[in-house]
Order: structure tokens, then sequence, then C-alpha cells
């Protein structure tokens, strides 16, 4: 066996390199790539099977929740989990306890208003729901004093705006004094293959005041455009999309009386008989949970909803007060300042500020709740907006593409005009 | 050879990789023991865990006595507690005993209502506690309240007299009870005229019973008897309404038909034993004057041994005098019976009158006495010196009358009583003579 032996510039004999062929090099370096991703790949999934199969269920019940959540995350329980197992943690997440009050007891609790003043200065009240228009001030002496109030005096354009921070999100409001003003905008007729439109595009469609994503649509792996709604649909009176197979969905709308009626059952003949005007369809299969969040029974009874699912998540609710007033809930989600809320949030937000009837819209992406120039209305700093919130967007929208293609939205016209 | 290996022929990019995949997994291994242990404090800290142990604790295994002290309706002090046991019991025993978690109302609490069957009868809220976990701080659920709401479904309303004693499971109502106005009835229809508070009625209302309640009402009607009415489960429906707004009340008839059936039970009960006391005195009564009577008898039949000739012979004397009155013989055979002195005695011994001798309005042309018979002797005097008796005959008469020529024939009973003087028991004599028929002897008189 010989040796090579090299000679330097010094006449010194020194041991030459072992040049690796770029193949091998190549070769490692593929492999280095390889095992990386392996190891993280790995690395996720046994932190993944520890969640899924390790001592916590109820995080296991969290994060599958979320996952599914999401069109485009539905996947990631099927990694580590059956689809019998997925099938079951689902199933109870839609379990609901009712709790049940008289409208005594409703008239009787405690419930948050917001009154602004002649200077436009916005206080946040907690008052009997039963004592429309006045307030008991408590004095730093413990003296109380009965006062007269209206919410509406100085509130702009009869719409107050509310934002509320929670532990786990934020969530944005919109209470509209006057019911008739709420109607379903439609992206269409649904009648050829158009797409849904985004919010600034309805916002301009529509020319409206406010408005807040409605109702459900077909959006398999998250890439539904929207173009068509999925359930009974009412706009301005017309039935525009019929879906006597999907009765099982949460009907939510508004019938000619503008009372906000959250049902399941409703068929085209049943809805039109009931005198509905406006709604839509939510809930995703019949497994799910119901879109009910608090809804009137027949005796006049207030069923307030709790569900066993507490997956957080950016989420969208309307609501009724017993004044009429209507509620928009817009949460934050999947961000590190606002997880998201869960639907007993959601309930409890709605309960809290008075609502004796509430529903569950589509969430996720497609939450989204404009209300016009709102950061000029309250003199807010345009420069922590982002360009979609400059656009009207109250709520911030986290996902990496451009707002969802929305086929309906809950829209508020002009005082007086619609 | 550019690429060394070791002497087990391992390449160092092999032995690099190996390392770090050793040192990854050692430490992930680490990190997912860490992992574990933080989803295990979550876990321990999720609300249902303390609902199961407060639903096993206070529902569970518990038992209807203790389950019953968190009742948010305290028991009415009418009610006895073993009722309402047996009715939590009830409650217990209808259904699966289940729980679930509902709407709270506060964010910072979690409610669980628990029902057995399709009875949801109480609920419980947990809040957070004061023990932490010890990697994340969180802190345990503890329990915050627990609510039985076991609403106590019977009542009742009783109508009774306002002095009336009403009972309730054997507890008296005092006044606190009694609801609406009193009203006077009109009349003493149910309750003795001269007992006003007997007409005045007014309503006992309880309610919040968990059992049928045992009701009674008792009232005095006097010393000796009262009115006791007992009803189980009297209903609501038994009410003492306002039927118009000038204050005219009625009741709900069935219970006034009730209390006035009671009230006339007690009525009829207290009137046998009246009548049950008067047949008893009665019958006293009457054997006390049988036993007089016999012995009356016995002393009359005593004397009647002695006497009773004499007395018949005179009776017959007398009556042939009667008749024959105008002869001074009949005058002498008659006067030796009667005591010389005496009104009767002048009576026979005064001069013969004659003429006719009627009756009614007929002339009497016969007259006979027959079967006379004497009883009812007795001591005048406690010496035995004078004694009356009883004399009966049938007096047959024959006459006519004057006006229409009629005839008339007739028998007629005929009595008189004879007091006879003894003093001398070989020569009695009588002293008075009475006819219990006067007419006969004013008749005699104006003959």
């Amino acid at each position: 066996m010989t040796e090579n032996i090299e000679i330097n510039e010094n006449g010194k004999r020194r041991k030459p390199k072992n040049r690796m062929p770029a193949g091998r090099v190549i070769a490692r370096i593929a492999i280095s790539l390889g095992l990386v991703i392996l190891i993280v790949f790995g690395l996720v999934w046994t932190a993944i099977f520890t969640i899924a199969h390790g001592p916590s269920d109820s995080m296991r019940d969290l994060l599958v929740g979320m996952a599914m959540q999401a069109s485009a995350t539905k996947f990631v329980p099927y990694l580590v989990l059956s689809p019998d197992e997925v099938e079951d943690i689902m199933a109870r997440a839609a379990e609901e306890g009712d709790a049940v009050f008289s409208p005594t007891e409703m008239a009787e609790r405690y419930i948050k208003k917001i009154v602004t003043d002649e200077n436009g200065q916005r206080y946040e009240i907690t008052v009997l729901a039963g004592d429309e228009g006045t307030a008991v001030i408590t004095g730093v002496d413990g003296s109380e004093q009965v006062v007269e109030y209206n919410e509406w005096d100085y509130a702009i354009d009869g719409i107050q705006y509310i934002t509320v921070n929670r532990s786990n999100f934020k969530a944005y409001m919109l209470i509209i004094k006057d019911p008739s003003r709420v109607y379903v905008g439609t992206s269409s007729d649904y009648s050829g293959n158009e797409a849904g439109k985004r919010f600034y595009e309805m916002a301009e469609k529509e020319n409206c005041v406010a408005m807040i994503n409605a109702g459900e649509f077909l959006d398999i792996g998250g890439q539904g455009d929207g173009g068509k709604p999925q359930g009974l649909t009412f706009s301005k009176g017309q039935c525009v999309m019929q879906a006597d197979d999907m009765s099982w969905k949460t009907f939510i709308g508004f019938d000619n009386n503008n009372r906000l009626i959250v049902k399941e059952g409703f068929t085209k003949a049943t809805a039109e008989a009931a005198g509905m005007r406006d709604g839509v369809c939510f809930r995703p299969t019949k497994q799910s949970s119901s879109s009910r969040l608090i809804y009137k029974d027949e005796s006049g009874n207030v069923h307030v909803s709790t569900y066993s699912s507490s997956s957080p998540a950016q989420r969208c609710a309307i609501g009724q007060r017993e004044d009429g007033a209507v509620i928009f809930i817009v949460t934050d989600g999947r961000s590190a300042a606002s997880i998201g809320a869960s639907y007993n949030d959601m309930t409890q937000l709605m309960y809290e500020y008075g609502a004796v009837t509430a529903g569950m819209l589509d969430g996720g992406s497609s939450a989204m709740l404009y209300y016009r120039e709102y950061f000029k209305l309250f003199n807010m700093d345009e420069n922590t907006l982002d360009k979609y919130q400059k656009m009207g967007l109250v709520n911030k929208y986290v996902a990496a593409t451009e707002p969802r293609r929305i086929p309906t939205y809950f829209c508020v016209g002009s005082a007086g005009v619609n | 050879m550019a690429d060394r290996k070791h002497s087990r022929g391992i390449s160092r990019f092999t032995l690099t990789w190996i390392l770090i995949i050793v040192c990854i997994a050692l430490i992930w291994s680490v990190c997912m023991v860490f992992l574990s242990s933080l989803l295990e404090e979550y876990e321990a800290v999720q609300p249902k865990y303390a609902a199961e142990k407060v639903f096993e604790k206070y529902f569970l295994t518990a038992d209807s006595d203790s389950i019953l002290n968190y009742n948010v309706y305290p028991l009415n002090s009418l009610e006895d507690r073993q009722n309402a046991v047996d009715y939590v019991s009830s409650i217990l025993n209808s259904g699966e005993l289940r729980y679930k978690e509902v709407f709270s109302g506060e964010d910072s609490k979690n409610m669980y209502a628990v029902s057995a069957g399709d009875v949801t009868f109480a609920s419980f809220t947990l809040t957070s506690g004061n023990d932490t976990t010890e990697i994340l701080g969180l802190a345990y659920p503890a329990l915050a309240d627990i609510t039985v709401n076991l609403k106590p479904l019977y009542g009742t309303v009783i109508y009774a007299p306002l002095s009336a004693t009403v009972r309730v499971n054997g507890n008296v109502l005092d006044e606190s009870y009694i609801e609406g106005k009193r009203v006077t009835l009109d009349e003493a229809v149910y309750f003795p005229a001269e007992d006003e508070n007997g007409r005045v009625m007014v309503n006992y209302s309880v309610s919040g019973l968990f059992a049928e309640p045992t009701v009674s009402v008792t009232y005095e009607i006097n010393s000796s008897s009262s009115l006791y009415v007992e009803e189980m489960g009297a209903p609501a429906v038994n009410v003492l309404e306002l039927v118009d707004e000038e204050g005219v009340y009625s009741a709900e008839y069935s219970y006034l038909t009730l209390l006035a059936g009671h009230y006339n039970e007690k009525v009829r009960i207290a009137e046998e034993k009246r009548i049950a006391e008067e047949e008893r005195l009665r019958r006293e009564e009457e054997e006390r004057l049988r036993l007089i009577e016999e012995q009356r008898q016995r002393i009359s039949d005593s004397i009647k041994v002695l006497y009773e000739n004499f007395v018949l012979q005179m009776a017959e004397q007398y009556n042939d005098f009667i008749y024959y009155r105008t002869t001074t013989s009949q005058q002498d055979k008659t006067k030796v019976y009667f005591k010389p002195g005496t009104d009767i005695y002048g009576y026979v011994t005064k001069g013969a009158s004659g003429g006719y001798y009627n009756w009614s309005d007929y002339r009497v042309t016969k007259m006979s006495f027959v079967d006379e018979q004497t009883s009812y002797y007795e001591w005048l005097d406690d010496n035995h010196t004078t004694f009356k008796c009883r004399i009966s005959m049938t007096v047959a008469m024959y006459g006519y009358n004057t006006e229409t020529g009629k005839y008339y024939d007739d028998n007629e009973a005929f009595a008189m009583t004879a007091y006879v003087d003894i003093s001398n028991p070989d020569e009695p004599k009588v002293y008075k003579l009475v006819t219990t028929e006067s007419d006969l002897e004013e008749a005699a008189k104006k003959g």
C-alpha cells in the first residue's frame, strides 16, 4: 500500500487533506436534513402523542376541539387518534346542559350596559335587567342612589361599541338599538357559481353601517369560496336558500316582529309560517353542538346552554336583549394575545350584556365584525390598526390569506333607512 | 481510505448523529416527562373531578336527611321531618342520579345540576380554591355552595269556625295562619244558633309541606260534645273565596257539606245520647212507678180482702138508690153504708125528689148498674183508719127523646171513688163518694 506525500513551500512533508467527494457531501447533507426533519417530526409527533395519550384527557379534548374548529387543521388529531376516538371526543364536546330561568329571574338579574355621556365618554354600568332606564349608584359611604339614564342619548347612530378583555380572549361587541335595522345581506342570489364576498366588498354592496359574518358555507379543507350558504337562508323577507334536508341545523334569524329566533327544525314552509324575514343557519354537523346559546321556550322560560366543549377559537355570535336591542360579538383568536373564546364564553358574554336570545354564527377564519370608520368615531390611533381594520374590520384578521369570501352577513342598515 | 472509521467501523458522521439523536431523545424524554407532569397538573385541576367528588360525597352516598339540610326551602314547623326525608328519598329513588354542568352566570364559577331521572332537584357550584398545583400554580376547584331545590308542593286551606282548634299534622294553628277576612254566616246552618263563634268562619292557610297533611278541626259545641273533623290531605280547593266585591264569600260546597256532615253526625250522636238518657230515666221512673204500683197493689189487695164485700154492697145499694131513690125504704137500706153527718149521708137521706132522670137529650126510662168491680184500695192515713177505693161498673140506660120520639139504648162505663172510714172495723162507713163521671152526679142532682 503506498502513502501520498505532499511537500509544502518550506520543503517539509505534510499529510495531504482528505477530500470528501462532492457526492458524499451532498448525501450527508441530505441525510442530515432528513434526520432533522425526522427528528422534528418525531418530536412533534411524540409531543402530540404524549398529549393525546398522556395523563390529561381534558387537554387532549381541548386541542382536538381546537384542531377540528379550523378546516386546515382537522387532519391533526387523526395523526395520533383513531377516527372513533376523535368522534367520541367531539360528541362529548357537543353535550349540552341547560340552565332554565323564569322571566322573573331574567328580569331580576344584573346586566351590563354602556352609557355614553354628552362628552362622548363611555361608562359601563351594571343594572337590573328589568329596570330599564334606572340604575343604582352606590356611594363611597355605602349609600345608594337611584338615577335615571338613557344609554342611547349620546350613542352614535343608535349603536354601542364595546371591547371586552378576558383572560383568554378579546371580544368586540356592537349593540344596535333598533332590531329592524338588522338584516341578512347576501353575496349574490346564489343561482350561479359566483363566489362569496369579502367583508369590504359586502360593506360596499350593502352600504351598511356595520355587519358581522353570518351563516355557514361549504368549506372543504378551508378552500370554500363562500359562494353558497348552507342551510335555510332568508334575506329581506325572501327565502334565498331552501334546504329542508338540513332542518337539523340551527336557524338564527329575525321574524317580522324583529324578534331574534334561534331554533332548530325549521323548513322553508314552517319558517315562512313563523314570519321569518332574515336568517341563516349554523351547525356544521348533526353531531356538533347546537348553535343555540340562549333561547326562550314556549312558556317564556329562558334556557341558557352550556356545552362540554371548551375549545377556544375565533367566534361570532348574535343575540337580542329583552328590549329588542341586537348584540353582535366577535372574538379574536389564534394569537398569543387572544387564544379565543369557547361556546360557553360566548354564552357568558351574551348573558352578561342582557341577551335573552342568542345564537352562534360561523367563526374561525370567517369571524369578522365590520363597523364603518369606527376608529374615527372613537378617536383611535390609526397607526395601531392593520390594513383590514383601517377598512372597517373591528377584530384582527390573523390568517395569512385575504379575508374569507362569505355568502351571508348580518348587516346593519342606516338608521331609519332599512 | 479517506473517511477513517473507528475500530468498530462506525463513521464519525454516523456517530455524531447517533449522539445527537440520543441526546435529543434523552432531553426530549425529560421534556415529555415534564410535559406529562404539567398535563397531570392541568388535568387534576379540571372542575369535573372536583364535581365528581362533590357529587359522590353529597348526593350519591349521602342520605336523604343530610341532603335536606341544603334545601333552600326551610322545613315548615308544621311538617314532620320524616315526611320531608321520605319525600327526598322518593325523589332520589325516582331515577338514575346524575349531574351535568350548566350555565353558572359567573365566569369564575362552574355550576352543576343534579337530577334523579328527569327531575333536576339540586345544583352545586365550584370556584377556585386556595390550594394550587406545584409547577403551574393552578388553583384546585373547591366547593362554593350546594343548593337543593326541593319545593314542597303540598298545602291546604282549612275552612273552620274561628273558635275551632285546627291542627295540621298534630300541630295547632294559631291566628297567623288565618288568611283573608272573617265571615259570619247569616244563619247558624252548621253550628248552634246561640254560638256566635261557631258562625264566624275563617280560612286557615298552610303551605310548604312535603307530604299530604293530616288536618283536624276540633270545635267545642258545648261542654259535653264537640265537632271533630279529620281528613287526610284536605284538598286546597276547600277555600272560602271572595265571589264579588261586596264581600260575599262562598266556600266549596263539598267542604261545607263535609263539615256539616261531621257536625250533624256529632249532633245525631249527642241526640241519641240524650234520647237514650231520657229512655233510661223513663225506664227508671217506670220501674219506680211499677214498684210503687206493686206496693200499692199489695196494699190495695190487703185492704180489698177485708173490705171489698162492703164496698160492693155499698155500690150496689147506692146504685139502686140512684134509680129508686124515691122510696123511703131505699133510703133506709142505703144510709147504713154511709157515715152520718157527711154530705153523702145527707144526700142519701134527703127527701125523695121524684121526677125523671135525664141523660143528654133523652129521658131515662130504665137504668141498671152491672159488673161492679173494685180496685185501687189505698190507705188515706198512717193509722189505717180511712181508705179509698175505685169502683167501676157499667150503666145500661134506656130512654127516648121527647121531641123526636127516638129511643135511646146504651151502655156507659161508670166509676166512682169511695172514701171509707174504718175507725170501727166492724162498721165501716163511707164518708165521701166521688163520681168520676161528675156529669152523672150532676144529672142526678138535677133529676
